[in-house]
């Protein structure tokens, strides 16, 4: 499982293009860049990544077909797809589950802003056309300041660019549309931790697959149960799924479970700076460096027992061969 | 030293409130009673084994306490629960359960090592109980139907608030437009609309907006917002007892000048050209309003709105 899914370029891709909305949002701080011009730099950006993305998805098909592995490929893909009833019904009920989630954030009339300013500061910048030049609480210039930790997070530049790019009110960005992609970009994370912990090989393949779909299942029935308290997962994603601690918590912390289980260290390692840069740790280090620390610990522990049970078995089975 | 030990003792109270509103960490436990005890079974040791050390973590108010610490005073005991995953950890237990409800190893007496942990519709007497249950258990999980929020009172609050408003940006449809307002209509102000401006904002109220800026209200600002509070409730509008006696004689009033002119001046220091009271405020209030800001009020969706064209 050392490859790269589907589902972690998805998530790769999301915290590449959060790396480049921090690039802006800093170059907007520090040169005070007007935010139309902090749109068409990450616009450019993104779009040059896209490109490249192409490039490299182009060029690797070309590879594969030269060396003839499309067959196997296609094996893989058909993997995906169901292929008995039980498997469509799974399938079926989580879509459901899905639509009814993303129409409660759609239909939904009063977002939950207690303790959160993000509405504010979007309308500010948009306003201004610049970062930070106003309080977003009040409008007025600032007297004293911000803590420079906050100044630094990215999400707020991020949806104005958004704004900006699909012309949208800031409205519908921030409590609408960017709930729906933390949403969606949860389900898959969860998708890749199911994939760890429910792996699909020879004959258990539809199986690994219904327990996969059963495992999303039941993540959005307790996405529902979790809407009783404000710091659950639950909670953050059908409420608040543009704050910081929402995408960290629904969208990076089940994908990082499942790069230390693949012990894919240098991606989550990214995790750790897209926490950094979307929600305010303080001045602390935040929760994806200690998840990573506690998974390496467990991952070792994990490796040295069953390094044991296999010298032990050996042992045993020497020892029969000399009797 | 003196924050950790702060911090253990409000890991204690907070593993109480956490535990008070749903049982969805009851609900882990038992996932993961249930996850050791087939341990064996189960695919990814290291993926159980972080989340029962981190959930005992979080429990025990000395390492709890240390977690707190970790994360800084700035978040609450519940968002050292962020560390473990609560819902992978349920739902990969819930999943397990289910896959061996479903599966025909139990009804072979485990036996049947081609069908192990196959999941297969033809067992459906054994898991269709067994999945009710657990959607049961899970449903009950939560808060019981008890919303910890009220978001329907908040979003007719908002959507008054924002008719509100909609009138108020229209009367200055280019430019900024200072207000001074109500809480219920300030607090949508300026997610309504950027041009709008305010003498202050919602983190008067909600404390712990307080964090993202260093600026503090002075006082004459807080009494701003103190006058407003009760203008709905006053008789006349002197509402001297919000009124800090220092602030007054900072502002150079004289005593026996109302309150009401008072905070209209300090209001138009502070750049308000529109100011909205309650329906309810007095007509003498109404009446005094319209004379120091020398316009005519009007009402609108149960407030009076009284606006200042600067030029």
């Amino acid at each position: 499982m050392k490859r790269n899914t589907w589902t972690d370029h998805l998530i790769l891709s999301e915290i590449v293009i959060i790396g480049l909305a921090e690039a802006v949002h800093l170059a907007g701080i520090v040169f005070g860049w007007t935010l139309q011009r902090c749109t068409m730099w990450l616009l450019g950006a993104v779009g040059i990544m896209c490109v490249l993305l192409a490039g490299v998805l182009v060029s690797k098909c070309l590879i594969l077909s030269k060396k003839g592995r499309r067959q196997e490929t296609g094996e893989d893909n058909r993997q995906m797809m169901p292929n008995d009833r039980a498997e469509w019904i799974l399938l079926l009920i989580f879509i459901v589950g899905l639509v009814l989630q993303l129409l409660f954030i759609w239909m939904a009339r009063g977002p939950y802003v207690d303790g959160d300013m993000m509405a504010e500061t979007v309308e500010s910048f948009l306003e201004t056309d610049h970062i930070y030049r106003r309080n977003p609480m009040t409008g007025q210039p600032y007297t004293t300041g911000i803590p420079s930790r906050l100044k630094i997070l990215c999400l707020p530049t991020l949806y104005c660019c958004l704004c900006r790019i699909f012309d949208s009110d800031a409205g519908i960005m921030v409590w609408r549309i960017v709930p729906t992609v933390t949403l969606f970009s949860s389900y898959v994370s969860f998708y890749a931790l199911a994939c760890c912990v429910f792996p699909v090989s020879g004959r258990n393949g539809a199986d690994g697959r219904k327990k996969r779909m059963c495992f999303l299942i039941v993540v959005s029935l307790l996405m529902w149960t979790e809407t009783y308290f404000y710091a659950l997962d639950g909670f953050q994603l059908l409420y608040c799924g543009w704050r910081g601690t929402a995408i960290r918590n629904g969208v990076l912390l089940p994908w990082l479970l499942a790069l230390c289980m693949r012990r894919k260290w240098l991606s989550a390692f990214l995790c750790i700076l897209a926490e950094a840069c979307m929600v305010w740790t303080f001045y602390g280090m935040g929760v994806c460096l200690l998840m990573i620390v506690g998974m390496a610990v467990a991952e070792g522990c994990n490796r040295e027992r069953s390094l044991k049970l296999t010298d032990s078995f050996w042992e045993a089975d020497s020892e029969e061969c000399t009797k | 030293m003196t924050a950790i030990l702060k911090n253990i003792q409000m890991a204690w109270l907070g593993w109480k409130n956490y535990t008070d509103d749903g049982k969805l960490a009851a609900l882990l436990l038992a996932a993961l009673l249930f996850l050791w005890y087939y341990r064996k079974k189960t695919e990814k040791l290291s993926f159980l084994g972080y989340t029962i050390v981190v959930t005992i973590c979080c429990i025990v108010p000395v390492t709890a306490g240390l977690l707190m610490w970790y994360q800084t005073g700035f978040y609450g005991y519940e968002w050292i629960w962020s560390l473990v995953p609560m819902t992978a950890a349920i739902a990969y237990g819930v999943t397990f359960f289910l896959s061996e409800c479903w599966n025909g190893s139990a009804e072979a007496g485990g036996n049947l090592p081609e069908g192990r942990g196959r999941m297969r519709l033809a067992h459906w007497r054994r898991g269709i109980p067994a999945t009710v249950l657990l959607l049961a258990v899970i449903m009950l999980s939560g808060g019981m139907g008890r919303p910890s929020w009220s978001r329907k009172e908040t979003a007719v609050e908002r959507e008054r608030a924002y008719v509100v408003l909609d009138q108020i940006a229209g009367l200055c449809p280019e430019g900024n437009i200072c207000l001074w307002a109500p809480r219920e209509i300030m607090s949508y102000a300026r997610e309504y609309d950027g041009r709008i401006l305010l003498p202050y904002g919602r983190n008067m109220w909600d404390i712990s907006l307080n964090a993202y800026s260093y600026d503090v209200y002075d006082q004459q600002t807080i009494a701003l917002y103190e006058w407003m509070e009760q203008a709905g409730n006053a008789d006349d509008g002197n509402n001297t007892q919000t009124l800090d006696a220092d602030a007054m004689g900072a502002a150079g009033v004289d005593a026996a000048f109302t309150a009401l002119e008072v905070c209209i001046r300090y209001a138009q220091d502070a750049g308000v050209d529109c100011v909205v009271l309650p329906e309810t405020a007095s007509s003498e209030t109404i009446q005094r309003m319209e004379t120091a800001l020398h316009t005519k009020a009007r009402l609108s969706e149960g407030y009076w709105i009284f606006y200042e064209r600067a030029d």
